[in-house]
């Protein structure tokens, strides 16, 4: 097991270089000037082409991959914002509170809402309750994500004057409607998930062997079958967690909330291409951490997976030494 | 957005997609198409969907037509109309018939939905397939990369291509195509080692078929029912990305009608003139619905042990 | 329970008939059986599949499919019937109620396949505690205590209590599920085809097992198979069904000595033979009868070889050739009673 989570970790250097490549070549072909930020586009061309020597843009392609890396290795820099002259990591840190919240909380949401409804639906196959909250999963997923923010905008704004329109003001209040815009998308998803994973498992012979035993038919199905079927439903918590901490871009646009997808969406627009890539590669690397923790939630839910994983490496640490002592046989 | 699959995932559903193709290989085997077929026109919100999407793509088609008034020509004397026997949908800031522009939207959401998935799938699904087919290191190599695109959510990918290369539909489509290939790629690759294991390839490869042959003519037809599948729902995707991405102002510019980008426009109005921002939203949604509505039943039908 | 010591059968089945109505039509699955199993008997009910045998199984453990009710007759536990026929949800709801208290406990089931039968994310040790806890009044670990005397029961070190079913062999897994079933000393157990799934030699083990554990705990047992060589090592009488019907019944030594019903000989005949040099085994022609369309003469006679006129006519009724040996055939009718049904079956033509 520690091997495994050993080799996921070592994994993410690769993903470093790899998410750094994609930045350096989309800033190489993209257009517009990074100085003119810095010093104005209207600045005299000398002193452009002073700053750039200076920041080093004159540089071969790889000098400058290769000064970026070891930045991050020596000292833990990501780059310096060419808008505000912060660190970028500092500044993406600052951000982070924000999207954590908004990501946990709208996933909450949907786990609260969610899997009771998929559960429900697929005891009841086909029954009433099923039907409708089919009907509302499935619009959940249809409808779009920021029209709907605009439509409760609508109501609860302009209509009732409950809520506030954006997140920094209203303390708590601020929070529903991003919440919900979210949420209501991962409800549809993760209803729509369980149902199916559910009626997978609800057939399956050791639901029989359980109502065998006498057990209560809402027991049955909570103890023996939502443990079996909440697999997919994590993978997609998983994702949307994974996702969702790099930035609800538009959630964050639409109700002014000062989070990483917000930041990275103004980097972008602006061209700020030292907040873009230490941006990314620090959201990859957070995507990556996501995704290792999601598939030591498996193991832990699914027993089997545990050991697959320790047999896998097994296998590997096998071959290994095969593969050394046929070495150590030839020389 | 996107599925993503951790390596535990994507092995557990690589189990099932087996499990899967073993179950219905032993029912459908005289003709999985007709099978499905029959299966799919029972499903009565499938067909709805279906017919919508029809619907839909017969007014893109013959939008000129069916149009009451040119999308782009502005009417100074009529801004901010109310929707009337006139203007169905009201009429925008600049007197514009938003029924119209709405019209004139499916002809750039359902184009760009369709070649966002038909470009993303080229790509990613040719990569898929390759890793698929070859297996070993080079399927290694090939969806390590494709990991490593992954990593970065997609939504956030989409924005750098798209701000990177400028706006316009043709760098939309790149921009999501590209941000969605992983994807992709890995849907094609699992449903091509689910039929790689049947025997019948065996059986193309012992009388001597090529490589290309046999990826061509006997893996890509038995794989095609969970990518179509893909697809439709991908599509549907495709479309709520695209006007998100439009929504915050990076997608098809002005004057062109593209329905997240009339709602961008109309979302200054919405203490004042709320209705602008009412109608294009409910095109996107039907659209995606219709096609979440196809997609639910063409899963339905190529599994049948869910009914 | 009341221990019964007169003739009452711990488990008896009245001409029951059970029917699946499903969207593409009505499969007859039991068409009016009656059987009876006396404490400490075996009772072997032998057919192809999809001749009802689970069907039996799982009427008597109230575990139908929702699609699946009981049409007529009854399924009796020391006299007491446990089945209904009425489909009103209250009824329903209060049958299933008191189903809850009998499954398990008074009944224990083993099912076909152990290698789905475990529930994958449970301890197997808490999966046979679970039973006893639900039917026995007793704590945690008292439960875990019993669990574990079960497990050294069937074979099984109780120190792997806490181990996951994929860590156990087939033929473990099948002897937890046994554990699992016999954990509160059931009147009853059905067996449903408990070794198909197994190696023959871990086949004979698990049936030795049984065997051993029946004299133990004097369970009335239903052993539900296809296969005639488990029949010969377990049974005390057996019922060879097809298509939901008893064709042939009787003690073991009459079903094995003295075959009369051609669909039992044709299933000894596909048996390989030690003693006898064949090139290939003999298989019954045909496939088996549609449940969705049952004939209503003979249900077997067009893969019967010894067939006639009068099969593809009338339905036989049951004779009893010996005493306690019961065959549905008409070769042991006698020809009055014959000519009287082919009369009457001719008249209600002419009367159509």
């Amino acid at each position: 097991m520690l091997r495994y989570i050993g080799k996921r970790l070592l994994w993410m250097i690769p993903v470093i270089l790899g998410v750094l490549l994609i930045v350096f070549a989309l800033s190489a072909i993209t257009p517009g000037d990074p100085v003119d930020q810095i010093v104005g586009s209207d600045a005299a061309p000398e002193v452009k082409e002073a700053m750039r020597e200076k920041m080093g843009l004159n540089d071969p392609f790889l000098v400058r991959y290769g000064r970026y890396l070891i930045g991050i290795v020596t000292r833990g820099d990501f780059g310096t914002s060419y808008a505000t002259g912060e660190p970028v990591a500092k500044e993406i840190f600052q951000k982070f509170p924000n999207t954590v919240k908004l990501t946990f909380l709208a996933v909450a949401v949907a786990l609260i809402i969610g899997i009771p409804l998929g559960v429900i639906s697929a005891v009841k196959q086909y029954s009433f309750i099923d039907n409708a909250s089919m009907v509302f999963a499935l619009l959940g997923v249809s409808i779009p994500q920021f029209w709907f923010a605009l439509m409760m905008m609508l109501v609860f704004s302009v209509k009732l004057h409950w809520l506030p329109t954006t997140a920094s003001t209203g303390g708590a209040l601020g929070w529903v409607m991003p919440v919900a815009m979210l949420g209501i998308a991962n409800v549809g998803n993760i209803a729509r998930t369980t149902r199916s994973s559910m009626l997978e498992v609800i057939r399956q012979d050791y639901i029989r062997t359980a109502r065998a035993k006498g057990q209560k038919e809402n027991v049955v199905i909570s103890k023996h079958g939502l443990r079996n079927a909440l697999i997919p439903v994590v993978a997609n918590i998983g994702n949307t967690i994974g996702v969702s901490l790099g930035g609800a871009v538009v959630a964050e646009s639409i109700f002014s909330l000062d989070g990483v997808g917000l930041y990275m969406l103004n980097s972008i627009n602006n061209r700020n291409w030292q907040s873009v890539q230490g941006g990314l590669i620090l959201i990859a690397v957070c995507f990556s951490v996501v995704m290792l923790c999601m598939d030591l939630i498996y193991t832990v839910i699914d027993p089997r997976l545990k050991d697959e994983f320790n047999a896998k490496s097994k296998i590997a640490a096998n071959k290994r030494a095969a593969r050394k002592a046929a070495k150590a046989a030839r020389s | 957005m996107a599925k993503r699959h951790t390596p535990a995932m994507a092995k557990i559903a690589a189990k099932r997609e087996r499990e899967i193709a073993r179950n219905h290989g032993k029912e459908v085997q005289s003709s999985p198409g007709k099978e499905a077929w029959k299966r799919l026109k029972r499903n009565r919100l499938a067909i709805v969907g279906l017919v919508v999407i029809a619907l839909l793509i017969l007014v893109a088609i013959f939008a000129p037509m069916l149009a009451p008034y040119p999308y782009n020509v502005m009417d100074y004397d009529h801004p901010f109309e109310f929707p009337n026997s006139e203007h169905w949908f009201g009429t925008d800031q600049f007197g514009r018939d938003i029924f119209s522009r709405v019209i004139y939207g499916t002809r750039i959401s359902i184009p760009i939905g369709f070649m966002c998935v038909i470009v993303a799938f080229a790509l990613g699904g040719t990569l898929g397939a390759i890793a698929a087919y070859y297996g070993g290191r080079v399927d290694n190599i090939i969806m390590r990369i494709m990991d490593i695109i992954q990593s970065i959510p997609s939504m956030l990918l989409a924005i750098a291509v798209s701000a990177t290369l400028g706006g316009g539909m043709r760098n939309l489509i790149i921009a999501i195509a590209v941000s969605t290939m992983p994807a992709r790629s890995r849907v094609v690759r699992a449903s091509i080692l689910t039929v790689k294991r049947n025997d019948y390839i065996e059986s193309a490869r012992a009388m001597g078929a090529s490589s290309r042959r046999q990826l061509l003519k006997y893996m890509l037809p038995n794989a095609i029912g969970p990518i179509l599948t893909a697809i439709t729902f991908s599509v549907a995707t495709a479309i709520l990305t695209v006007s998100s991405l439009s929504y915050i102002g990076l997608g098809i510019p002005e004057p062109m009608p593209e329905w997240g980008a009339l709602l961008a426009a109309s979302k200054a109005f919405l203490n004042t003139y709320p209705y602008m921002l009412i109608f294009p939203g409910l095109a996107i949604m039907i659209t995606v619905l219709a096609l979440n509505l196809f997609g639910d039943g063409l899963r339905d039908a190529l599994d049948p042990r869910l009914k | 329970m009341s221990e019964n010591t007169n003739n009452v059968p711990v488990l008896e089945l009245k001409n029951l008939v059970v029917h699946y109505e499903t969207q593409d039509g009505v499969a007859e699955a039991v068409n009016g059986i009656s059987l009876k199993v006396n404490a400490s008997e075996t009772l072997g009910l032998v057919g192809e599949t999809g001749a009802g045998k689970t069907t039996i199984a799982l009427t008597a453990m109230g575990l139908l499919p929702d699609v699946g009710h009981v049409i007529e007759g009854e399924i009796l536990l020391d006299g007491k019937p446990i089945t209904i026929t009425s489909r009103k949800k209250r009824d329903k709801k209060h049958y299933n109620k008191m189903m809850r208290a009998f499954r398990g406990g008074v009944m224990g089931m083993i099912f076909q396949d152990p290698m789905s039968a475990l529930n994958p994310v449970m301890y197997v040790g808490d999966q046979i505690a679970e039973v006893v806890r639900l039917h026995n009044s007793v704590t945690k670990t008292e439960a875990k205590q019993r669990a574990i005397e079960m497990m050294e029961t069937v074979g099984i070190p109780g120190a792997r209590y806490n181990e996951y079913p994929h860590q156990f062999s087939g033929g473990m897994k099948q002897r937890i599920v046994i554990a699992m079933a016999l954990a509160c000393n059931p009147r009853v157990l059905l067996a449903d085809e408990p070794t198909t799934a197994l190696d023959v030699t871990i086949q004979a083990q698990v049936l030795d097992l049984m065997r051993d554990l029946q004299k133990k705990f004097k369970t009335a047992t239903l052993m539900i198979t296809h296969d005639l060589g488990v029949v010969a090592e377990t049974c005390d009488s057996v019922a060879v069904i097809y298509a939901g019907e008893v064709v042939e019944y009787g003690t073991a030594e009459h079903i094995f000595n003295n075959t009369k019903h051609p669909y039992t000989m044709a299933l000894f005949n596909a048996l390989p033979s030690l003693d006898k040099d064949v090139d290939r085994l003999h298989s019954i022609q045909g496939l088996v009868t549609d449940p969705m369309d049952l004939p209503e003469h003979c249900s077997f006679c067009e893969r019967c070889t010894e067939r006639c006129d009068a099969c593809s006519i009338i339905d036989p009724v049951t004779t009893e050739v010996e005493p306690g040996h019961l065959v549905k055939c008409i070769k042991y009718m006698s020809q009055e009673s014959i000519d009287a049904m082919l009369a009457s079956k001719a008249e209600g033509k002419e009367a159509k």
